[in-house]
């Protein structure tokens, strides 16, 4: 299942500790588990043709040996294994190298805000990393709790109100690394999808500088439209549009929207269909989500898509 | 249930049916009730899965699914487990121990009528749309009416505070009547392993639930007064909410599954016609679970920012309880090896239980350590991982001591085919719906989402749990038509299953076949007395129901909860009254009340330190504690409040000494009432004298907070010495037999050791 954004499948340093100690935890477990079956049916066999009433043994003695071995000495050898591996994993986790780049991470209902403190990059729902640098994640939340996880890079990590937590993520090959939010936090827990795009070096810096630029002016002049109906329709009062004049914080920016891949925390593909629906009606798509619909008429809708497809 | 036994002192109607306070009909509504819960969260279930069952699907809407899987998740943990466990306990461990009927049987009837209102008002919010749906652990923020508008935080904290309190009433009675109800010469290492389990299980539930229902009791505050417990704006804390509910939560299913290891053990041997192999390790593992399920809950809260060095302790000894775990298994299998085992319906329950149970047990053990459950957490691969240890140590066993215990209290033999049939239906459900789960959460499914996207792997794994789940409704729907099928089935002898436990020494309950028993079924006379059955008062029912209608109150008004609290004092004072003298002499005698009150002291005493941690937890997590404007009390307050509280609590204990010398006790109660009221007024003053509330910030709440508790608890104390003063001043306590003044006495004694925390707490804690 390669699709899966799975702990199984790790692209990262951490990810692939954490994947060696799922791994020997699989195979100890199910070593105990055949055992224990093994002696079922070794039971079933034993007493098969059994019907009658036979006298009772009240002699509570008789079998104390299987208690020694199979519940005290077996569970103590299994369980020293998997603490073992724990620490085994805690160490090698601390062993980390020392990130260089530090990305924000603050969770919302139900979207991702994405910043790059010092670089003066803000974004949504989509993070860039350059490969093979760690970068430390640090997670905050803006309502209740999130949890913040990217399994093929690395472990989850709860985003508590009035605290700030750490990751580290590394990335050992380029490719898109899907994540999802990890803490029920309420209707649309299950549409709160994240991206991490993992470049080469080369290609991170260029994709810093085209999010540090504010949006292209509008090309045509339906996007001039689009942009006038963004600013007096009421979209500037929640999004930020870097360089003009939107600068609303509530909903995620959008200055560089149509390089995304995705639109509503992973719910939707950013299609010119797909975005004009979620226009019309975020409620259809994402009930609960704080993005009411605006009753744009057509023409409006398209001028709005043409502006909005320009912010490249 | 309603046998031709003799029932002395029951009166007709709905009064008498409200006032029956018998041990067997007490359990029998626990049993009953919660297994009619079962099915109700069982049918949440299927909902819930046919919306799973494909990707993308809206079977269900979010707003329902929300409240759907939280009302699944509290009623299976709530409504059902402990109290229907704890029914099944109260129905056979009496006569397993010799005892012809519970202790406190009163106390046990009050915890039924508390319990039922807890169900039923979550079921019918449910029903309004206004059912909790936050999760069975709430977590806040999001479940305040911030974020989750409306009354579903209400709902549930009400729930959980009614259900508890039910769950610890009815422990205490199981301790009580295991500590002084045992036959002569079934002394504690005689007793059936059934009886231990019971024992460990009743004594944590006296101990973690009171966690619990201070967390929750925080929450209402929270959502009515506006206090900041949780609120991390003003200094609250999210996570002390997780570390109260763990706390709890933890012990919780351990608690829930001891009693399935009791009826494990209680099966085994009757079918393998040999003793349980090692019943002292047996019995020490059950109190070695019970102890070490104390010391593990941070395992829930890994992915939180906790202190790595306690995450990694928090592991270690989460792995231990595996220990004990395994002693009791190994012990199964080798009475089953030893022994020479037929393979009736309720052993292959046993059997179904070591395979699920052992499973559960394994990725318990995975999700135990620190470092893996990151990637396990939140998944389904933890749903795969807590229905494999539930189902397969609760639930599995629980119908195999249905079926096992059925001819005991129906008197008919239980269907073989039909048992069968439903076992292999459960097992196999049981296995198709969750042994994918483990795959779904490694592929990355996180839990609690009401739809999923397809194309990610997770739709085929989806699929197949859905069919199991109904499959394992399949089987359920069958054990019950056999329940049901099987009263008219065979009559049963008296010890059908040849088993070697004193519960069966009793006959069942006699079944008649014709219009004269006596002529033409001449043994029939056997059965028909069930021991001195408690006499009926319908007083625990109504201070019960007044105390439900009270706090269910508070979701709406939070002024309700005092009318209901003074009701149900006055309900409890003519219960207290009508009920039977107890025969204790003096302080150290050990009579079932002496227990009792024991047992609800320890309880208090837990609720008292949750709070009281709680300041403790909250000043360590700010840097600057008090919160200003918060300031520490004068000083005189203090030395006022300690002298009264002093006073009140001297004089009420020395009363109970006095009462063999006749005529100060009355005036000495009296006293203690005065003092402990002017303490209640002197606390009040002190709060109004604040210029500030309990909804300025975190230490203003919990300093407010624990006031109040302290006042109301001296209240209480004064209230019930009033009374008493009357009583005496009446002749009604006869001077040699003081009675339940013990219990006063032992309440003012716990008062007076808590005051010393508490004054510590908010005079001198602040100012160092």
């Amino acid at each position: 299942m390669s699709d899966s954004p799975s702990p199984l499948h790790p692209h990262g340093h951490n990810a692939g500790i954490l994947s060696q100690e799922i791994t020997f935890q699989l195979v100890a477990g199910c070593a105990v588990l055949l055992l224990v079956l093994g002696i079922l049916v070794a039971i079933a066999i034993r007493h098969r043709r059994r019907t009658a009433l036979e006298p009772p043994n009240t002699d509570d003695e008789e079998g104390v040996r299987w208690i020694w071995i199979g519940g005290l000495a077996l569970p103590l050898v299994v369980l020293t294994a998997v603490v073992g591996w724990t620490v085994r994993s805690v160490i090698a986790l601390g062993n980390e190298p020392r990130p260089v780049r530090t990305v924000q991470v603050i969770g919302h209902r139900w979207w991702w805000e994405v910043r790059y403190p010092g670089e003066r990059v803000t974004t949504a729902n989509e993070m860039a990393i350059p490969v093979g640098e760690p970068v430390r994640v640090r997670l905050q939340t803006a309502d209740v709790i999130h949890s913040f996880w990217v399994p093929e890079l690395d472990r989850k990590a709860d985003m508590i109100p009035g605290r700030i937590t750490k990751l580290e993520l590394t990335a050992d090959r380029p490719g898109t690394y899907l994540g999802e939010c990890q803490e029920y936090c309420g209707l649309q827990h299950a549409r709160m999808r994240f991206q991490v795009d993992a470049m080469p070096p080369g290609d991170f810096d260029a994709w810093l500088r085209r999010e540090q630029s504010g949006a292209p002016p509008p090309d045509s002049m339906t996007a001039r439209e689009g942009l006038r109906v963004f600013l007096d329709r009421g979209c500037a009062n929640c999004h930020t549009i870097s360089g003009t004049p939107a600068l609303g914080q509530v909903g995620p920016a959008l200055t560089h929207l149509a390089s995304r891949k995705l639109i509503a925390a992973g719910t939707l593909v950013n299609t010119r269909g797909r975005l004009a629906a979620w226009i019309s009606d975020p409620q259809h798509f994402k009930r609960g989500a704080l993005m009411p619909r605006l009753n744009l008429s057509g023409p409006e809708l398209q001028e709005l898509l043409d502006y909005l497809e320009s912010l490249k | 249930m309603t046998t031709a036994a003799v029932t002395a002192g029951r009166r007709p109607g709905v009064l008498g049916w409200v006032s029956d306070v018998r041990g067997q009909t007490t359990s029998m509504r626990f049993i009953l009730t919660g297994l009619a819960f079962f099915g109700l969260a069982g049918l949440a279930a299927l909902l819930i899965r046919l919306q799973l069952a494909q990707p993308d699907q809206t079977v269900l809407n979010p707003e329902a699914y929300e409240q759907l899987f939280t009302v699944h998740g509290t009623t299976m943990m709530f409504i059902f487990a402990v109290p229907a466990l704890e029914g099944i306990a109260l129905r056979l461990v009496p006569s397993e121990i010799g005892a012809a009927e519970i202790a406190l049987p009163r106390l046990a009837a009050f915890a039924y009528w508390i319990y039922l209102p807890a169900g039923i008002a979550i079921w019918v919010a449910l029903a309004f749309g206004q059912a909790p749906d936050s999760g069975w652990f709430n977590y806040l923020p999001l479940a305040s009416p911030r974020y989750q508008p409306g009354f579903h935080g209400d709902v549930y904290a009400a729930a959980v505070i009614l259900s508890m309190v039910a769950t610890v009433a009815l422990a205490i009675s199981l301790v009580t009547t295991i500590a002084t109800r045992r036959a002569r010469g079934m002394s504690p290492y005689r007793m059936p392993l059934m009886a231990w389990a019971v024992l460990v299980a009743a004594l944590m539930v006296i101990v973690a639930m009171p966690s619990v229902i201070v967390a929750a009791t925080m929450l209402t505050f929270d959502s009515k007064l506006g206090t900041h417990f949780f609120g991390a704006a003003a200094g609250g804390d999210p996570l002390l909410w997780q570390h109260l509910f763990w706390f709890f939560g933890h012990p919780l299913v351990y608690l829930m599954l001891l009693p399935g290891l009791g009826i494990v053990s209680s099966i085994t041997p009757t079918f393998a016609r040999h003793a349980m192999v090692g019943y002292r390790w047996v019995a020490a593992s059950y109190l070695c679970i019970g102890v070490i399920s104390f010391m593990v809950w941070v395992h829930h809260m890994f992915a939180t920012p906790t202190a790595q060095a306690g995450r990694t302790a928090f592991s270690v000894a989460t792995m231990a309880v595996a220990v004990p775990s395994g002693i009791h298994v190994f012990a199964v299998l080798s009475t089953l090896w030893h022994g020479r085992v037929r393979f009736e319906v309720p052993l292959l329950f046993v059997l179904g239980f070591v395979a699920i149970f052992v499973t559960g047990g394994i990725s318990g053990v995975m999700v135990g350590s620190t470092t893996a459950d990151w990637e396990y957490t939140d998944t389904y691969f933890v749903v795969a991982h807590l229905h494999f240890v539930l189902l397969g140590g609760v639930v599995l066993p629980l119908f195999g001591g249905l079926h096992y215990w059925y001819p005991k209290v129906t008197g008919r033999m239980p269907g073989r085919r039909l048992g069968v049939a439903a076992f292999a239906a459960m097992f196999t459900g049981i296995l198709v719906a969750f042994l994918p789960m483990h795959l779904t959460g490694l592929l990355g499914m996180p839990r609690r989402v009401w739809t999923y996207p397809a194309g990610l792997g997770w739709d085929g794994v989806n699929l197949i749990s859905t069919i199991g789940a109904f499959l394992i409704g399949l089987g359920v729907l069958l054990f019950l038509v056999n329940m049901i099928v099987s009263l008219r089935g065979p009559v049963a002898p008296p010890d059908p299953w040849g088993s070697g436990t004193l519960e069966w020494a009793d006959a069942p309950p006699p079944v008649v076949t014709s219009h004269y028993p006596l002529w033409e079924q001449p043994d029939v006379g056997e059965g028909a007395r069930v021991g001195t059955p408690a006499l009926s008062t319908p007083f625990p029912a109504l201070a019960a129901l007044c105390l439900a209608v009270g706090v269910l109150g508070t979701i709406f008004d939070p002024l309700l909860l005092g009318a209901g609290l003074a009701l149900a004092f006055v309900a409890f004072v003519e219960w207290v009254r009508t009920a039977p003298p107890d025969p204790a002499r003096h302080l150290r005698d050990r009579t079932e009340l002496w227990w009792g009150t024991a047992a609800g002291m320890i309880s208090v005493f837990v609720a008292t330190g949750a709070l009281v941690g709680s300041w403790y937890y909250l000043a360590a997590h700010n840097g600057q504690w008090p919160l200003p404007p918060d300031e520490p009390p004068p000083l005189l307050w203090g030395v006022a409040e300690t002298l009264l509280a002093g006073a009140a609590t001297f004089l009420v204990i020395r009363a109970v000494g006095e009462l063999r010398r006749d005529g100060r006790a009355a005036a000495m109660l009296a006293g203690g009432a005065l003092a402990g009221l002017l303490f209640v007024a002197v606390v009040a003053v002190e709060l109004l004298d604040l210029d500030y509330t309990q909804a300025t910030n975190a230490s203003t709440s919990v300093d407010w907070t624990i006031s109040i508790v302290t006042g109301l608890m001296v209240l209480t104390l004064a209230g019930a010495a009033a009374v008493a003063s009357a009583w005496v001043r009446s002749g009604r306590f006869a001077a040699a037999r003081p009675g339940g003044l013990v219990s006063l006495a032992m309440y003012a004694g716990l008062l007076a050791v808590s005051w010393p925390l508490i004054a510590f707490t908010l005079y001198i804690a602040p100012r160092l």
